[in-house]
């Protein structure tokens, strides 16, 4: 009976099938990503010339070392792929974080600005949302030059209006709530409304906005990767290991499934995870 | 009997067109004035979009009124600070559900107007919520629980509880039942009565149900479209109603209640 709305949330959440699989994948690529590393058979950038384009070991002529088969230059994709998912990770992680904290800071000034003020900025927000998210990186990059810590920055540039709608959004829906204006009235002052009353019940709705812009941002790295602006050969990056390979799909089509599958199947767990949480949080099931 | 609240011409008119070449206002008060003894209860009724709601607002300091004056035993509350005035005017919300916090617990909503007015240490104020809990009939231990773990008639109780943290002289429902079951609606209206048999409290009760009032309050004031179409004692006003919308007002309520009875 007892029970806070966080723990209702859970118990939700637990009951969604696909939810609890995209969370089981998920942590699976987490741990690979940071034990990963240690028992990767080899260091990610060694060549073996002798062994370029050696396929995986269920096809007749896999080799055991290289359980995941080479590349056209002989290096091992399970080493690849392992170094690659930590890059990855760490820096949507980064990337993820970065615009959250800006974008929430802005969507919560602008939730107390005048109208004007207010009408300005979300409109220019808007403008921004309107052009596809990787569209914008690229332009952005072009601007800027390619190369792994502009795509960064790019891609936090990007994600940040989706953080500055959502927050101003939570914000200005809940300051109209009888219960904003009851705490005014118990004489509670600015400060303590936002940061004591209003924040935990937009929390919510950012966890949700959180989990999409890890998958947003993810795409856009590893695409930025393999149009060649994000990270450059001869880093183990999943988005720059698809283009090197691209010459080599016909006859070699593990080099690039494998890093395809591996974006893939990141996205789909933390899409999963995020719609999982979306119902979870949705007062209209939960109560 | 002295006043203890009492408002003199309040005023006030709402912007309603943003374009800076054509400002438009709506009044939505013109002009309301009472006064209301301690112990005393005032009614005002009038139907939708008549300025109730407003007045409530402008009461509680919620709303700073255009023109007119507030006066709480005797000093002009519109040019005070904010903090004596919380406390002695209070408001209990339409609906509970929406009122209550949902992400805090009761404990955490009911402690909210002493730790702003500063008042007492943590069990002090733990003692003071258990008071108050069963000041307004519920359990102590509830105070741990969420609000949506409560009933409808629950939920307004904690809600007259937090009203009532502070000692307030006098509180300002807003519609406090019409959110309610009708088999709820009578055990809170006891409520309020005992309590404000128990404290002395002056109520200003904003409804729509003038058999309510009618059994409810001392005085009522009747508003239409943000005017203040009648002010008295109750039982002159439902006796010999002054204005003509007072008169259409009650015999509504009389054809409602036949079609009820029927």
């Amino acid at each position: 009976m007892t029970l806070s709305n966080t723990k209702l949330a859970w118990q939700v959440f637990r009951r969604n099938k696909s939810a609890m699989t995209g969370s089981l994948i998920l942590l699976i690529i987490v741990l690979m990503s940071l034990v990963g590393p240690w028992f990767a058979p080899h260091d990610p950038a060694q060549q073996f010339s002798d062994k370029i384009l050696t396929p995986p070991l269920w096809y007749d002529n896999g080799e055991f070392l290289t359980p995941l088969g080479t590349d056209d230059l002989g290096r091992d994709m399970l080493s690849r792929l392992l170094h690659g998912a930590r890059l990855s990770l760490k820096l949507t992680i980064m990337v993820v974080f970065a615009a959250a904290f800006i974008g929430i800071l802005i969507g919560a000034a602008a939730a107390f600005l005048n109208s004007g003020l207010r009408t300005l900025l979300m409109r220019f927000m808007d403008l921004l949302l309107s052009l596809p998210s990787l569209l914008l990186a690229i332009a952005i990059v072009a601007i800027i030059g390619p190369g792994l810590p502009n795509a960064v920055y790019a891609v936090v540039i990007v994600l940040i209006p989706q953080f500055v709608k959502v927050t101003q959004g939570a914000i200005s829906e809940e300051l109209g709530k009888d219960y904003v204006m009851a705490t005014r009235l118990d004489g509670a002052g600015h400060t303590r409304l936002l940061l004591h009353h209003v924040w935990p019940n937009i929390i919510p709705a950012l966890i949700v906005q959180l989990t999409f812009s890890f998958s947003t941002a993810l795409l856009d790295i590893a695409a930025l990767g393999f149009l060649g602006l994000g990270a450059q050969p001869p880093i183990a990056e999943w988005g720059t290991m698809l283009s090197e390979a691209r010459a080599f799909i016909q006859f070699a089509p593990w080099t690039m499934t494998l890093p395809g599958l591996a974006i893939f199947l990141t996205v789909l767990s933390i899409n999963l995870v995020g719609d999982g949480l979306r119902d979870a949080f949705d007062p209209r099931l939960n109560r | 009997m002295p006043s203890l609240l009492s408002a003199k011409l309040l005023r006030k008119s709402y912007k309603v067109s943003n374009n800076p070449f054509k400002q438009r206002y709506l009044e939505v008060l013109k002009g309301v004035s009472f006064t209301l003894s301690a112990g005393q209860t005032l009614a005002v009724v009038g139907e939708s979009g008549s300025g109730k709601s407003t007045l409530a607002r402008i009461l509680v300091g919620a709303e700073k009124p255009d023109s007119g004056e507030l006066l709480f035993e005797d000093s002009n509350i519109l040019k005070d600070s904010a903090f004596s005035w919380y406390r002695n005017i209070r408001m209990i919300f339409q609906n509970p559900a929406a009122s209550l916090n949902p992400r805090a617990t009761i404990r955490q909503s009911l402690e909210e107007p002493l730790i702003n007015a500063k008042l007492g240490n943590s069990q002090s104020r733990k003692d003071r919520i258990a008071e108050v809990l069963d000041l307004v009939g519920l359990r102590p231990e509830y105070a741990d629980r969420y609000p949506h773990t409560f009933s409808g008639g629950q939920r307004q109780r904690i809600a007259i509880a937090r009203a009532l943290m502070l000692n307030p002289k006098v509180i300002v429902a807003d519609e406090p039942v019409s959110a309610l079951d009708v088999s709820v609606q009578a055990q809170i209206i006891n409520l309020l009565l005992d309590l404000q048999d128990q404290l002395d409290l002056a109520y200003v009760f904003i409804s729509h149900d003038l058999g309510l009032v009618q059994h409810f309050s001392d005085k009522v004031l009747v508003m239409h479209n943000g005017e203040q179409k009648e002010y008295g004692r109750v039982g002159e006003v439902f006796s010999q109603p002054q204005s003509k919308y007072t008169i259409e007002l009650l015999n509504a309520s009389a054809s409602y209640r036949k079609v009820i009875e029927k």
